[in-house]
């Protein structure tokens, strides 16, 4: 049995919870039990938090990583966003004796002090690395071969490279090989490793980005997105139901969890297809699509 | 050449960032560009470049980052400058140290210091809904646990935006 603690952040509980379904549908089935902890808050976000005060973020990065240390466990999760900040406030603190000096001072406020006794990952690293890709392929129950599935990786689960330590940054195969291992087909595209726009502060621009990704992948030949990060499922959702994208040009968007989910054999009422604001057609095992 | 075409360097600039920066450093910039090649808001917002923005840091431009428009606040920090970069100058970092910079000046957009005190006064960057909440239900999820504010409220002190209010 795997164990680790669920760090879950803000968007997939409270924007896209089902995203948390199909993790907590798909994850007992390979025996990994995620321990909800109280008391984790924002990783803080890596890109507008930051912006703003990069040593508030990394003392309340600090403050999520003694959560799972006084619970004697090693931190899962499903948001690449959650990841790249706990991870990065782990290798900085990890490495730098001047930075734990001043999270420490400021945490001593509320009591808590960073030992750097946990890890981080981010859930599809744990099921190359942890569950392993035969184990996966053992647990599909219903064949979903023939799939065409476009992988969109996002930047943070990847880079920082260094930080990350996930896959090489510019020919990764963790996505690929996961979305294999279900059965279906990765299909390559130009645009598979660009940023989805969401960090982007501009009125016009990450809504040019993610129309890209999404022709891009469509022009490949998929038959959907598949992606690990909810900031990357906010933006091709978003871009595609205000009518940037051409109704011809759409592609339904999933969270490779979801479509771990179907290969077991949950409903797509069960992973929360009638949320998509793309609908995910029947030959994906899905229900009609509403607002 | 003309004594108004020598370029003035304010080299203060550089040393008021200096606390703010946490990776990276601009003096190993030598300008080489490999960092705007895949840069993805250099191939979408004109004028971007995060090779500019270190020669900016460098030369001590200051009214290039004063605003609340500024082109530095267009980055998406995807940290692919960071992997390009030869010199370890890891322009992605220098740029959110010059955006904390600027947020002392009381330089910052709405919507970061909206998530900022989001998170100081609700733990979470997304506001709770009914909607979703009864989604939630629907799914069979567990109500979401309220964060500890307490704790967060006394790490983090309250932003303030400067009177610049733009619409």
């Amino acid at each position: 049995m795997i164990r680790k603690a669920f760090f879950l952040g803000c968007m997939i509980p409270l924007k896209y919870p089902q995203i948390e379904a199909a993790v907590r549908l798909t994850m007992p089935r390979l025996d990994v039990e995620l321990v909800d902890l109280e008391g984790f808050t924002c990783c803080p976000d890596p890109i507008f938090f930051k912006s703003v005060d990069q040593f508030a973020w990394l003392t309340v990065a600090a403050r999520n990583l003694t959560v799972a240390e006084s619970a004697g466990l090693d931190i899962a999760t499903a948001c690449s966003g959650c990841t790249t900040t706990l991870a990065e406030a782990l290798h900085l603190l990890k490495t730098r004796p001047d930075l734990v000096k001043e999270v420490n001072s400021r945490l001593a406020s509320i009591g808590r002090s960073f030992a750097g006794a946990t890890n981080v990952r981010h859930l599809a690293t744990i099921l190359r690395d942890e569950v392993g890709l035969d184990r996966i392929t053992a647990a599909v129950k219903t064949k979903i071969d023939g799939v065409k599935v476009a992988v969109h990786y996002g930047c943070h689960l990847l880079k920082p490279s260094e930080v990350a330590m996930v896959d090489d940054p510019d020919f990764p195969e963790l996505q690929e090989k996961l979305v294999a291992a279900v059965g279906a087909e990765p299909v390559r595209y130009p645009h598979a490793l660009k940023c989805c726009g969401k960090g982007c502060i501009d009125r016009t621009v990450p809504a040019a980005m993610a129309v890209e990704i999404v022709e891009s992948a469509k022009a490949g030949g998929a038959d959907a997105l598949c992606l690990v990060c909810p900031s990357c499922f906010d933006s091709f959702e978003l871009v595609q139901a205000t009518g940037k994208v051409k109704k011809e040009k759409q592609l339904p968007v999933l969270s490779y969890f979801q479509l771990l989910g179907l290969a077991m054999g949950f409903s797509g009422e069960q992973l929360g297809f009638q949320f998509h604001r793309v609908p995910v057609p029947p030959g994906l095992g899905s229900v009609r699509g509403k607002r | 050449m003309e004594p108004s075409e020598n370029i003035q360097v304010d080299f203060d600039l550089a040393a008021e960032l200096a606390p703010f920066v946490i990776g990276g450093s601009a003096y190993a910039c030598f300008q080489c560009g490999a960092c705007v090649a895949e840069c993805p808001t250099a191939a979408h917002v004109e004028g971007f470049s995060p090779r500019k923005v270190v020669l900016q840091i460098l030369l001590g431009d200051r009214e290039s980052f004063e605003s609340e428009d500024a082109l530095v606040w267009k980055c998406s920090s995807c940290f692919t400058c960071l992997e390009r970069c030869p010199q370890g100058v890891r322009p992605g970092e220098l740029i959110a140290a010059v955006r904390n910079w600027l947020v002392k000046k009381a330089l910052v957009p709405k919507q970061l210091a909206d998530i900022y005190n989001a998170v100081r006064k609700e733990g979470r960057t997304v506001p709770r809904s009914s909607a979703i909440d009864r989604r939630r239900k629907e799914l069979g999820l567990p109500v979401v646990p309220d964060a500890p504010v307490d704790e967060l409220k006394s790490l983090l002190p309250q932003l303030d935006r400067g009177k610049k209010e733009k619409k």
